[in-house]
């Protein structure tokens, strides 16, 4: 976007918002949802995104104001959704942490299957994997939007690949049913 | 291939509640717009009610349309539409820095908005766009009455008041801030075939009517 010679960025960018807003509302709930999976869900961390884009603008900590910015935004704003419900659910299971191994799986999921296991696992779990496999971001990527090393994340995602992978295999010889 | 490649999912747009998308924007421009001061609406609105107000038939969830105009001089128009057009003013934003935020008038039963101009957010009148795209076609009891005031008050005649084989005396003009008026007073009901019959250079057919 051009930004006007000595012109107020920060009014800029909110024109630019409110001028993105119909097209983008529609994209971020929508990464959103597929991801959440409930309209309520999507809905609040749709608006947390779009009033966390505000702030930005209005500390001037802006670059262009683009859908893929917002997409950004509510990438970390879904992960914080889940290390809240995570951290409210703490006191209710205590997972164990499986043994890592990490062999290739060489399987055709489900992919109605597959979303079932991904929304029942552990948020950091399932963070990981969204991150990683459903956005296909890089590890780094990953690292950075959980604020972790790339380590720290390798190794999480080595969890989260054995968790979900127990799941799965545990589901799909169940005859499909989640919980 | 790894099993985990197949999760993978491109962002599909959706539709959220419509309800839920308004609020949003609603949010969005109070936290964009540190520059409207909105007052307490209790000491802005005047005593008299105004039952068929755009605001209060939206609580109805009842279609409605108000043209909302964006005018350099928010408070001088103001003061002419009530001049020409008898409107009475039923609510004013003044915002800290003087610009009229949010205005509604209302003309015999109908509601207009005003504001002053706020590029950041759109609102941009005729004298930053050197002309304008929307007319505002107004019918009144007497056409040649308000054209008359208008043309006292400095209105721009684009055409004086003129019997239309559509059923109406029309004339047009810009007002003072380059918005297009259009002003109508009914004279007849001519049929659609007799209106088709008197415009030249026109085939007028009602496609949904």
């Amino acid at each position: 976007m051009e930004r006007s010679a000595g012109g107020d960025t920060a009014t800029t960018h909110g024109a630019a918002l409110l001028a993105l807003y119909p097209t983008a509302v529609r994209e971020v709930y929508g990464y959103l949802l597929h991801r959440c999976r409930q309209a309520a869900t999507a809905e609040d961390v749709t608006a947390e995104t779009f009033m966390a884009a505000v702030d930005s603008i209005r500390r001037g900590a802006v670059g262009d104001v683009t859908t893929a910015w917002l997409i950004g935004i509510a990438r970390h704003k879904l992960v914080d959704h889940w290390r809240r419900a995570e951290r409210a659910a703490r006191n209710l299971q205590a997972v164990p942490e499986p043994t890592i191994v990490d062999d290739p799986w060489e399987a055709e999921l489900d992919g109605f299957l597959a979303r079932d296991v991904l929304g029942s696992l552990g948020a950091h779990h399932r963070a990981a994997l969204t991150l990683r496999y459903v956005d296909d971001l890089s590890v780094p990527e990953v690292a950075a939007v959980l604020d972790r090393t790339v380590h720290a994340t390798e190794a999480l995602l080595v969890r989260a690949r054995n968790a979900f992978r127990d799941r799965y295999e545990q589901l799909a010889g169940d005859g499909g049913e989640v919980r | 291939m790894d099993a985990f490649e197949s999760l993978r999912a491109p962002v599909l747009p959706a539709d959220p509640d419509r309800r839920f998308v308004e609020r949003l924007h609603a949010d969005l421009v109070a936290a964009l717009s540190p520059t409207i001061d909105l007052p307490d609406r209790s000491h802005v609105m005047p005593t008299t009610t105004v039952s068929d107000s755009a605001t209060e038939t939206a609580t109805d969830n009842a279609v409605t349309l108000m043209p909302y105009l964006a005018v350099r001089g928010a408070a001088d128009a103001i003061a002419w539409y009530v001049d020409v057009f008898d409107a009475r003013e039923t609510v004013r934003y003044t915002g800290d820095d003087g610009r009229i935020g949010h205005a509604e008038l209302t003309i015999g039963d109908v509601g207009l908005a005003l504001s002053d101009e706020y590029p950041d957010f759109g609102a941009v009148s005729p004298a930053t766009l050197g002309g304008t795209s929307v007319a505002l076609n107004l019918t009144v009891p007497d056409v040649d009455a308000v054209f008359a005031r208008a043309v006292a008050a400095g209105a721009d005649v684009q055409r004086e008041p003129t019997d239309q084989p559509y059923g109406y005396r029309a004339a047009a003009f810009f007002d003072p801030w380059g918005h297009r008026w259009m002003v109508s007073s009914a004279i007849g009901e001519p049929t659609v075939e007799e209106i088709d019959a008197a415009m030249d250079g026109f085939t007028v057919t009602e496609p949904d009517a």
